[in-house]
Order: C-alpha cells, then sequence, then structure tokens
C-alpha cells in the first residue's frame, strides 16, 4: 500500500522532483522487516503529502491576480444569487464563468471552479442568510461540483481539442479549429501526420544511414498543437534504445534563450520589468558604459545588441564545485563596454544570462525555478529543466549517440543550461503560437522586429533571429552544446518545427538542420519573400571583420586570422571569403547595397552593406540559419593579417638575434677572447626564448587537449602561453630603453649598435602587438 | 550553489552526521536509523539540502535480483569546509548560551 501511495503522490509531484519518490520507493524496497517498513512508508507519505501541497499551493499563488479575480467573481455571482428568486442564473453563471477560467489557464483548472463556488459559503457564513430557497444547510456548497467538473472537462477538451477533432472527422491530425479554407492561406500543403512522416523519413534517411547512428528527434506545431513528433535513430551508442520524442532528453542548448525571452515577458506582462528600461536598473551593479552613449536597456541584452565585451572562456565548468550562483558568476566578471549599445549585433550569451538574472531579481526566485513554474508547468513541458547538474529522472535519458557524453556545467545558465524533450520543444514552439493564453508573453512584441541593420537583410525578433530561408519569412534560433538542433518558426502561416541530432557538426551533418527547414518551407509553406528594396549598388570590395569576439581578453588575438576579404565579381556580385567554415560565397545584387547567395547550402543568404555611398563601412549578413553577423570595414593598417605577419616577423627577429648571440658568445669563449656583457643583448637572449618557447607551448596544449574537458585543460594551457607572452613583452619595452643606455655606455661597436637598435624596434613592435592583442596579463 | 537555508535542529543533524564522514554516501533509511530520526523529518531535509546544493546526489547501480537502485547523499565536495564552519559555529553559540551540546 506504501509503495502504491508513494507512487500516486510522486506523480502529483513536479517532475524534477520526481526523483525523491523514486529513491524513497527504492529505501522501501530494501527494508525487509515490516515494523520499520511501515514506520519507514508512513513518514514518506507524510513527507510527500507536503511536498505536494507546496507544489500546487506554489502553483496557485504563481497567478495571484487571476486567483483573486476568479473568488471576487465568485463572491459576485454569490451576492445576485441571493438578490435573486431563482437558482438558475447563479447555475448557468458559475458554469460559465468556470468553464471561461478554464479554458483561458488550463492548468490546474479546477481551483477556477473551487475559488468561484466558494463565494456563497463564505457569504453565507459571513450574512448568515442563504437565499429565500434553501434546502439544507449545505445548500450554499451545491455550486462546487458542478464548477469544478465544468472547469477540469473545459481544460481537458481545450488541451486535447485536436485530437478529439481528429478523432471524430477521421482525418489527419491538423491542429487547429480553423477551417481549412482559411489554413490553406500561406500553406502550400495540408500538414498531416502521414505527409509528415514521409517528409521525415526522406528528409533524415542519408544521415541515419552508417555507423554511430544519431539521435535525432523532429517535431512539427500547428496553430498552437504539436501535430508530429518523430525519434530517429538511437538513445546510446550501444542502440539499446529507440529515440523517443516524448521521453528521450536533449541539450536545448541556446534554445534556452527563447525560455529566457519568455521569462522576462512573463515578467513584463506583470509590470515588474520594462523592456526599454537600464537593465542596471535591476541589479545591485551598474553596467560599463561611457560619457556619450546611452545605458543598456533590457531589450537590448534579448536582441544581442548590448554592446557588452563578452569573454567566453570563462563560461563552462568541469567540476561542479565551481558552480556557482547567477548572480555570483556576474559579480565576479570584470564587465567591459564593448561597443555602444543598439549599434551592433554580437552574438551574446552573457546578454542573455543578463536578462536571466533580471528576472531572478524581479520574481525572488531562481532561474530554474521560475522557469518551471512560469513557463513549462503552463505550457506543459514536463520534461524539460534548467537544473545543473540535470535531475537524475532527465539525466538518465539523455541522448548519448555520437557525443562521448562529456559533462559539464554552464555558468551563464539562462543563456544555454536547458535540456529537455523534443515533444517538450515541441510545446514551447505551439505557445510560440497560441495567442489565446500563451504562456510566454506577448506573442506580438516577441515576434516583432526589434532590431536590423540593413532593410533587406532580415533582423532580430526578441530572441529570435529573423530568416527567409526557403523564400519565406521565418524565425529561428540555433543551438550548439553536446548536441545541435534549430527551432524555426513562420508565425504567419502558424507553423513550426524543431529539430535536433547528436552528431557533431561537420562532414555529413553540417548542413542536415538548413537543409531541413529549407525542404519543410518548400514542402509546406508558401513562399512570399518580400522583394528587398531597389537601389543602386556600390563599390564594396574591401577586408572585413565580423564581431564575434572580445576585444578586452586574450579572444581579440583570434582576429589575428579572422579577416574576411570581399571582392566585386564581373556580373556586378560579390564574393566573401567568410570565416567559420563556410568557404567562399558568392552573392549577387538585390539592389539597395545589398546581395544575395543563389545556389549551395546558404542559399538565401543576403549581405547588406552600411555606411556612405561608395564607402561601406559595415555589412550586415543573414537571412539563413547563421546566426546574423556584423562586419566592419578594415583599413590596410588594421588588418589582422598585417599585424600577424609583423607580429611572426619581429618574433623571429628577436629569436633569430638571440640565438646568433648566444652562438657568438659561446665562439668567442671558445677562442678566449672577451665577451662583452652588454644589458640589451641579455634582455634579447631572455626574450628571444620567451617568444619561441609561447607557440610550442600553445601546439602542445592544442595537441594534448583531451576530449573531456577541454575547456579546463585550454585555460590552464592558456594561462602558461600568456605567462611567456607577458615576460617578452615586458623585456620587449624595456629593450628600447637598455639599448639607449647601453650605447651611452659605448659598450658595443658600429654593426653591434646597429643590430640592437633595429633588434629594440622590432622589441617595441612586438611589445605594441601583444598588449593590442590582450596577449599579456594573467587573466584569460 | 548553495543557497541560504533555515537550520532546523533535524537539519543541523543531518548536515553533523554527514559532515562526520564527508566522503561517505550513505542511503536515506542508513541516515534514518542512524540518526533515529522518521523518514517524514528526513526526507525534506534532504530535499532542501540537495536543492541548496550543500548534498549531492546519485543512484546505485542497478543490483543483480531486479532491486530498484537506491539513492546516495553524501555532502557536495565544495560545501565541506562551510558545513564544518557552521557547525563550529552553532557549538560555540550552544556553549555561550549554556546548553548542553547535543550530538557532538
Amino acid at each position: 500500500m506504501y509503495t502504491l501511495l508513494i507512487a500516486a503522490l510522486g506523480r502529483l509531484l513536479p517532475a524534477w522532483r520526481r526523483e525523491w519518490p523514486e529513491a524513497m520507493l527504492a529505501e522501501l524496497a530494501a527494508i525487509s522487516e515490516s515494523a520499520p517498513r511501515k514506520r519507514f512508508g508512513t513518514g514518506c507519505v507524510r513527507a510527500l503529502f507536503a511536498e505536494v501541497v507546496t507544489a500546487r499551493l506554489g502553483e496557485w499563488i504563481a497567478h495571484p491576480r487571476t486567483v483573486g479575480m476568479a473568488f471576487a467573481v465568485g463572491l459576485v455571482i454569490a451576492v445576485l444569487d441571493q438578490a435573486s428568486d431563482t437558482r438558475s442564473p447563479m447555475w448557468i453563471s458559475l458554469v460559465a464563468t468556470s468553464a471561461l477560467f478554464a479554458w483561458c489557464r488550463p492548468a490546474a483548472a479546477w481551483r477556477w471552479g473551487l475559488l468561484l463556488a466558494i463565494g456563497m459559503p463564505c457569504l453565507a457564513a459571513v450574512s448568515d442568510t442563504r437565499g429565500p430557497y434553501t434546502f439544507d444547510r449545505a445548500d450554499a456548497m451545491y455550486g462546487m461540483p458542478p464548477a469544478i467538473l465544468t472547469a477540469v472537462v473545459v481544460a481537458s477538451l481545450r488541451r486535447h481539442l485536436r485530437l478529439i477533432l481528429h478523432g471524430l472527422a477521421g482525418i489527419s491530425l491538423v491542429a487547429g479549429a480553423r477551417s481549412a479554407t482559411a489554413q490553406s492561406a500561406g500553406v502550400r500543403r495540408e500538414l498531416t501526420v502521414g505527409d509528415i512522416a514521409t517528409f521525415a523519413d526522406s528528409a533524415f534517411a542519408d544521415y541515419l544511414r552508417g555507423s554511430p547512428q544519431p539521435s535525432l528527434a523532429f517535431v512539427v506545431v500547428k496553430d498552437g498543437a504539436l501535430v508530429f513528433a518523430g525519434g530517429y535513430g538511437s538513445e546510446d551508442a550501444a542502440g539499446s534504445r529507440r529515440v523517443d520524442p516524448e521521453s528521450t532528453v536533449f541539450w536545448m542548448a541556446s534554445l534556452s534563450k527563447l525560455v529566457t525571452t519568455a521569462a522576462v515577458m512573463r515578467e513584463v506582462a506583470g509590470g515588474r520589468i520594462a523592456l526599454g528600461a537600464p537593465a542596471a536598473q535591476y541589479l545591485e551593479w551598474g553596467l560599463p558604459s561611457r560619457k556619450t552613449w546611452r545605458a543598456i536597456t533590457v531589450e537590448d541584452l534579448l536582441t544581442h545588441t548590448s554592446g557588452l565585451d563578452e569573454p567566453f572562456m570563462r563560461g563552462a565548468v568541469n567540476d561542479l564545485r565551481h558552480l556557482v550562483p547567477l548572480g555570483d558568476y556576474f559579480s565576479r566578471i570584470p564587465w567591459r563596454a564593448g561597443t555602444r549599445p543598439g549599434d551592433v549585433l554580437r552574438y551574446s550569451n552573457h546578454g542573455m544570462a543578463l536578462a536571466g538574472l533580471i528576472v531572478e531579481r524581479t520574481s525572488g526566485m531562481p532561474f530554474a525555478e521560475y522557469v518551471e513554474r512560469e513557463i513549462f508547468a503552463p505550457a506543459g513541458m514536463t520534461h524539460s529543466t534548467f537544473r545543473q547538474p540535470v535531475p537524475a529522472e532527465l539525466g538518465r535519458r539523455i541522448a548519448t549517440a555520437g557525443t562521448g557524453g562529456a559533462v559539464d556545467y554552464l555558468l551563464p545558465t539562462p543563456a544555454g543550461a536547458m535540456v529537455g524533450t523534443a515533444s517538450d520543444m515541441g510545446r514551447f514552439l505551439a505557445a510560440q503560437l497560441d495567442t489565446a493564453d500563451s504562456p510566454v508573453g506577448s506573442l506580438r512584441v516577441i515576434q516583432a522586429t526589434h532590431w536590423r541593420a540593413h532593410p533587406a537583410v532580415p533582423g532580430v525578433a526578441l530572441g529570435w533571429f529573423e530568416t527567409t530561408l526557403g523564400g519565406s519569412p521565418g524565425l529561428y534560433h540555433t543551438g550548439a552544446r553536446h548536441h545541435f538542433s534549430v527551432v524555426w518558426l513562420a508565425p504567419r502561416q502558424r507553423v513550426g518545427l524543431f529539430l535536433v541530432h547528436s552528431m557533431r557538426q561537420g562532414g555529413r551533418f553540417q548542413n542536415l538542420r538548413t537543409e531541413v527547414v529549407r525542404a519543410f518551407v518548400k514542402r509546406y509553406v508558401a513562399g512570399d519573400t518580400p522583394a528587398a528594396p531597389a537601389g543602386a549598388s556600390h563599390a564594396v570590395a574591401g577586408i572585413y571583420r565580423p564581431a564575434l569576439l572580445s576585444t578586452t581578453t586574450i579572444e581579440r588575438a583570434g582576429y589575428l586570422f579572422l579577416d574576411t576579404p570581399v571582392r566585386s565579381t564581373v556580373e556586378g556580385g560579390v564574393t566573401m571569403h567568410a570565416p567559420g567554415g563556410l568557404g567562399t560565397i558568392i552573392a549577387f545584387p538585390i539592389g539597395n547595397d545589398a546581395f544575395e547567395v543563389r545556389d549551395g547550402s546558404q542559399a538565401g543568404l543576403r549581405l547588406g552593406f552600411l555606411g556612405d555611398a561608395g564607402q561601406p563601412s559595415r555589412i550586415a549578413m543573414g537571412g539563413t540559419l547563421l546566426d546574423p553577423v556584423v562586419f566592419s570595414r578594415l583599413q590596410w593598417w588594421q588588418r589582422g593579417f598585417v599585424h600577424a605577419v609583423l607580429l611572426v616577423a619581429v618574433c623571429l627577429a628577436l629569436v633569430v638575434g638571440a640565438a646568433v648571440q648566444g652562438i657568438r658568445r659561446i665562439i668567442r669563449r671558445k677562442r678566449g677572447t672577451a665577451v662583452p656583457r652588454n644589458p640589451g643583448w641579455i634582455v634579447v637572449g631572455t626574450a628571444g626564448p620567451a617568444l619561441l618557447l609561447a607557440p610550442l607551448t600553445f601546439a602542445a596544449v592544442l595537441l594534448s587537449t583531451p576530449e573531456s574537458g577541454a575547456a579546463a585543460h585550454m585555460r590552464s594551457g592558456l594561462r602558461v602561453v600568456l605567462t611567456f607572452l607577458s615576460a617578452a613583452a615586458v623585456l620587449c619595452a624595456a629593450l628600447p630603453i637598455v639599448t639607449v643606455l647601453g650605447w651611452h655606455r659605448g659598450s658595443e661597436g658600429i654593426a653591434g649598435r646597429a643590430a640592437l637598435g633595429a633588434l629594440s624596434l622590432a622589441g617595441a613592435m612586438a611589445a605594441v602587438l601583444l598588449w593590442h592583442y590582450r596577449l599579456v596579463g594573467f587573466h584569460l | 550553489m548553495r543557497r541560504p537555508l533555515r537550520f532546523s535542529p533535524a537539519t543541523q543533524l543531518v548536515l553533523e552526521h554527514f559532515a562526520a564522514a564527508p566522503s561517505r554516501w550513505l542511503h536515506g533509511y542508513t541516515l534514518m536509523t542512524a540518526l533515529d530520526l522518521p523518514s517524514g523529518t528526513l526526507y525534506p531535509v534532504l530535499m532542501r539540502l540537495a536543492d541548496s546544493g550543500w548534498l549531492e546526489t546519485r543512484w546505485e547501480p542497478p543490483a543483480p535480483g531486479g532491486r530498484p537502485p537506491r539513492h546516495l547523499y553524501r555532502l557536495a565536495g565544495g560545501a565541506v569546509a562551510e558545513a564544518r564552519a557552521l557547525l563550529r559555529k552553532w557549538a560555540m553559540r550552544a556553549l555561550n548560551d549554556g546548553a548542553p551540546q547535543e550530538a557532538t
């Protein structure tokens, strides 16, 4: 009996809490004697009951206004009932309002019935009048059963309306109560379970061949309901369990940002956050800025345009002991201003995580708990969490095929720590199309364009990126941490999809997400890309740099290798040798300084050139599933390539100088001639080896990077490299001074002086370049 | 990821027991008998401690014979020093209050 009771109470707990009843059941099974078993079982039931009540009470309190409103409406009905001659108006109003509340907020609907009907006994107790037609003392309670029953039936009807319609009509599982004619607007082909299954089978067939098989899941939503959820491949590397979209858990990675956006919008709806308000207003500490810049707003954080300089190397830890709360993580970050707020889009994990921290501050609840209560519970996402470590119930079912099952913990949690099932993500996506009572906040505000660099290039909504992939406007976000995913949404056609797989990007899996979304749009969604505004094209050739990296940490050194040449073609188009494994893309003019790629995996990608006519200063790139990027034009002296060549040359000069001087000293010693002790040469002799050791150590670190714990390994390795470089930079900076002092002493001949003078210049140059690329210091 | 927690006498007792052997993994029932706490008191304490990052939990590997794997608990690695400091503080307070020191 205890087993049954514990299991039943466990079912009433939120998903992330269910490992506890399981733990109790396992303990109970291990106790053989009857008396201790009874004692243990009774205690567990008591504890679980208290947990259930606390959790459910939490749900009630989650919507205090609606709860209060339901009670107030119940009281009004009770007053009307006492004033009227007949009971019919009471029955009708009670059932109708109960149905209305349950339809609008179907989660825990029975409470609406109870709250509405409790008004009558309350009023009867207070006023001690029970109306002219009272039969007995319990009469005032008679409203409760029909009110509660109506609420439960209506909520369940609302949840299963699509299924019921499907069953009744015997037709395909078309979501939504809209008519077929209304549905055909903008939809090319009817979304039926059979047709989507055929589409998915053919789309994934090539990817599922061979070994190892990926874990792959695919979900389609329409009009606020899940219409298709399929699992493909195996959940684990051994192939012992097939992927189940309802129970196989995937890392949602950056798709977490959409949930974070939804959380912020819940707070906006509650009046606790204003999108246009300075973000610092909600925090105990300020954000970096400059005098002439405006403050960073919450909206900037949700559109990746805050301009905050973001080092990302410290974002993940392998050791659970280093996992700290969000507030602690942020209070330790050396915040630095990057670019003017709202000026440039630079994909920002910290910006989004900061938005999550603001939700923590305004709600007074840890982010993971807030999301469970406000987003996951109302949307029915019972197998999703932001908790780290992942609760055992979900952790056991994380897809591991192809990933190696590495585990790490993310510190800016709201930016990417979510795990969940494919069906759960489908439910979240459905809520993005469900305008009746969306737990994700105001869809109109979320899905509008909030930032756009160029009129012809898709911009950014709140949390979402805009795309025109497949020839139809849509919103999307991709995720890449352990697993690789994409959500794509066409709000106008009210269709969306979610795809996730476990195989490392690259090789044949490189373009899977883009190909599937493009094929889906082509098959089911009518293309209606708005034409780009016409205008003249100008000379755009030049060298550009993508705004991708932190400019205040060692990550800046990445810019040495990120020069992006853009050249004009004879047909009037442009070629761009894009970074990130994209290769060379060829784009054709579509007017107004904008170009579009026509063929290949990135067909539909747009480049919009900004700045003065004839002298563009920036490029905005977007339109497919690549995260949008802004490139800045570089003058020749700003190019990473020029700096890299210069740095290698001056370092080589110093290394060679040190080597030559060393050999000279050895030869002189052997010959027995006096070796002059010139401090300049001593500095060169020390700086040279330090400069040589730095790249050698870096190569050793790269070669010895382990499969798991790569980030921590890189961090400690880079610290050693930085130490060598810092020492070299200090010596290089000192070299000119030491050399000049040496000249005064006259301890060197003309040739030696000239050589040391040239090396001093090289040293000064090396010091400047090392400092410019933040290759000095001890912090990463 | 330790959050502030209200330390009831039962929580103090449990924390003290874990701090005495921080590396040992313990079962719920073992704890219950060792501390003579009813499971209805012990489990809520374990839940709160695990939620607030004081405890780490894991599941035993499945045992032969189809018995379900049991849940194990121990003090989180980063919480040992903090737990000992807290225990010292409580002991000092108990001494200052003149109350007899419990369950050392």
